[in-house]
């Protein structure tokens, strides 16, 4: 193989099949067999949005996160809450194995806000990961807190609803969850360096 | 008289405004003393007619602020910052750091004591700050310089001259000694400034907070103190009360380069009934801080700092209650079982209760409490239940609860943690998300 192809096949945008995608990123374990298998690099990507749209509310969307929050607590990371629906409930997290202490809870009254304090909390680099219910973010919101979350090295998790999954997205990851009633499902709907998939599986 | 000798060792700033002051405005003169502490707490009030500054000995804490040079440069890049007009100057005596300020020559660093003997020489008399006859006596003589007028001998010129012209020379020059007053360190910080047009812009307002905010600043490095509250009131025209904000911060800090973008943040939401007249700004300096020790391996205390400076501004914009961190309560009853905190005081205060709160609760718990038990009827689904029930008691001393909870799901997946009362009632109180 001539040297100039070589330098091609080395680029990191050129996949090519039967090769394993490369690593680029910091990955954060989900702790969830199936998802850390599918996900490029065995994890949620740390320095990026991790969208997840839920069919509802109950199906077990925050609970898909929570390992992964649980394990930053252990290591002394912040996480910030922004403008959840409910109040995170304290002997739950507890029991997850969250540390409640490294826990904000932050309750902007408006949608504006709640994206600022979003953004504010992922630049400052002191959050190892911020939880924002954003139903109403758009594309330039999103793209803000990606560039957000690039500079301050910290994990976003925006969670909507599963209508925005047909508009684009700049987020890194896009996770649907549903579920068929007795078992969670999980949908890669886009993933940076990674394969996508074209169905659910149970999580 | 006595040749000067370079023996003058000492290092004096001299910040000389070079606007006249109005008459009764002492204020903004120990303002600038105030700002001028953060250098040195030995700042002395200098004012000859209309002429005022300050001078001050930073002899023993230039090498704090890398050298004279360095902390000239920063005077001037502070002031300018600040929108004060004023001449900032360096020299080995405190009389000669004045006279730099006042002479027509541009100045650019540091006199230092090898070179000022022979500086000073070259300083015009007009400088010096004598009386109006002396200097047209002088100047009838030929004498426009310092330099000549030290050569002539001491004697003559001082039975001619009203000013005690060799002892100002000799002081000058450094080989006799020149006792000031210090200004006094004031307990609190009580400032206020009328504005010279009434304003609604924050901009504008927050420029002379910062103004105000550098000389508090002065104050705490002077005492040695720290602020962790600050009172500032936005005085309107006479039938409108004063708007008053409270700023308060996480930890005691005697930086305040935070300070400012907190106060954007906070007077951008501030509504005022009429436009701003004067503005006052209220503190008490808190003197039993101990600053942080710089940690061997930074990070921590890093972290810690950028913690409180991002709850800071949440608190800024968001307001102290909706920023807080969560805690556990060892209680069986779901709605007392959890707490929330300060955010500043939760590493402190729920590291106790813990181990007690982990204990409390067995059953399964919902990720989601609702803030109220809702009936299960206006919750839309067909329920069934997955698990339960778990019996919830209060005695008979509390509001009396019983309550039997089961783990409800719906065809669509979705799981509910209800509760069922002794009557037959149904209760949704969280979601498993």
């Amino acid at each position: 193989m001539n040297a100039q192809l070589q330098s091609v096949l080395q680029h990191p945008a050129v996949w090519r099949p039967g090769q394993q995608p490369q690593r680029h990123h910091a990955v954060l374990r989900s702790g969830i067999g199936v998802l850390d298998d599918s996900l490029p690099g065995g994890g949620w990507p740390v320095g990026a949005v991790t969208e997840i749209l839920a069919s509802g509310t109950g199906i077990g969307e925050v609970s898909l996160v929570l390992p992964a929050v649980a394990r930053l607590s252990q290591q002394g990371r912040w996480v910030a809450w922004v403008a959840p629906p409910h109040l995170p409930y304290p002997p739950a997290l507890q029991q997850a194995g969250v540390v409640l202490e490294q826990m904000l809870w932050l309750k902007p009254d408006s949608h504006a806000d709640a994206l600022w304090a979003a953004e504010q909390s992922l630049r400052s680099g002191t959050c190892g990961a911020v939880l924002a219910w954003l139903p109403d973010a758009d594309h330039t919101a999103l793209r803000r807190l990606q560039l957000a979350a690039e500079a301050g090295g910290s994990w976003c998790v925006v969670l909507r609803d599963s209508d925005a999954a047909t508009h684009a997205t700049p987020a890194a990851v896009r996770v649907k969850v549903a579920s068929d009633g007795l078992r969670r499902q999980v949908q890669l709907l886009k993933c940076r360096g990674g394969m996508v998939q074209y169905g659910p599986r149970a999580a | 008289m006595a040749r000067a000798q370079p023996e003058a060792s000492g290092a004096w700033l001299a910040v000389t405004l070079q606007h006249a002051l109005a008459e009764g405005s002492a204020a903004e003169l120990e303002g600038l003393a105030l700002w001028a502490m953060r250098y040195s707490p030995l700042v002395s009030i200098c004012q000859t007619g209309a002429v005022s500054g300050v001078v001050a000995d930073v002899a023993a804490s230039a090498h704090l602020f890398g050298g004279l040079d360095a902390l000239l440069d920063d005077a001037r890049s502070q002031l300018q910052a600040l929108g004060v007009s004023a001449r900032c100057a360096g020299a080995p005596t405190a009389r000669g750091a004045r006279a730099l300020t006042l002479s027509t020559q541009p100045l650019k660093c540091w006199i230092g004591p090898a070179v000022w003997p022979q500086h000073l020489r070259q300083l015009p008399l007009t400088a010096l700050e004598l009386p109006a006859p002396d200097l047209e006596f002088l100047a009838s003589i030929g004498v426009q310089r310092v330099g000549p007028c030290l050569d002539l001998s001491g004697g003559d010129l001082d039975r001619r001259c009203q000013a005690p012209l060799s002892l100002w020379l000799a002081q000058l020059s450094g080989s006799a000694p020149d006792p000031r007053r210090s200004v006094q360190v004031p307990e609190h910080f009580d400032r206020s400034i009328e504005l010279l047009t009434e304003t609604w812009h924050s901009e504008a307002l927050l420029f002379v907070c910062k103004r105000l905010l550098g000389e508090l600043e002065g104050l705490l490095r002077g005492c040695g103190g720290a602020l962790q509250s600050l009172n500032i009131s936005f005085g309107h025209a006479h039938e409108h009360p004063d708007t008053p904000l409270e700023l308060r911060l996480t930890r005691p800090t005697q930086s305040l380069d935070a300070l400012p973008s907190l106060l954007r943040e906070r007077l951008s939401r501030l509504e005022f009934p009429a436009p701003v007249r004067r503005l006052r700004v209220r503190a008490i300096p808190q003197l039993d801080w101990q600053p942080q020790r710089p940690e061997l391996w930074p990070g921590a205390e890093e972290t810690a700092i950028n913690r409180d400076q991002l709850v800071d501004r949440l608190r800024a914009r968001l307001g102290d209650s909706a920023v807080r961190t969560l805690g556990a309560q060892a209680d069986h009853r779901p709605e007392h079982a959890w707490q929330t905190n300060e955010a500043n005081l939760a590493a402190a205060s729920s590291r106790g209760r813990r181990a007690a709160a982990v204990s409390a609760v067995r059953g399964l718990r919902p990720i989601w409490l609702m803030p109220e038990p809702q009936p299960l009827s206006r919750i839309a689904g067909e329920w069934q239940e997955e698990r339960g029930p778990e019996r919830i008691e209060s005695g008979w001393w509390q509001s009396p609860v019983m309550r039997d909870y089961y783990v409800l799901r719906d065809p669509r997946g979705r799981r509910l943690w209800a509760f069922r009362t002794p009557a037959g009632d149904w209760f949704a109180h969280g979601w498993f998300a």
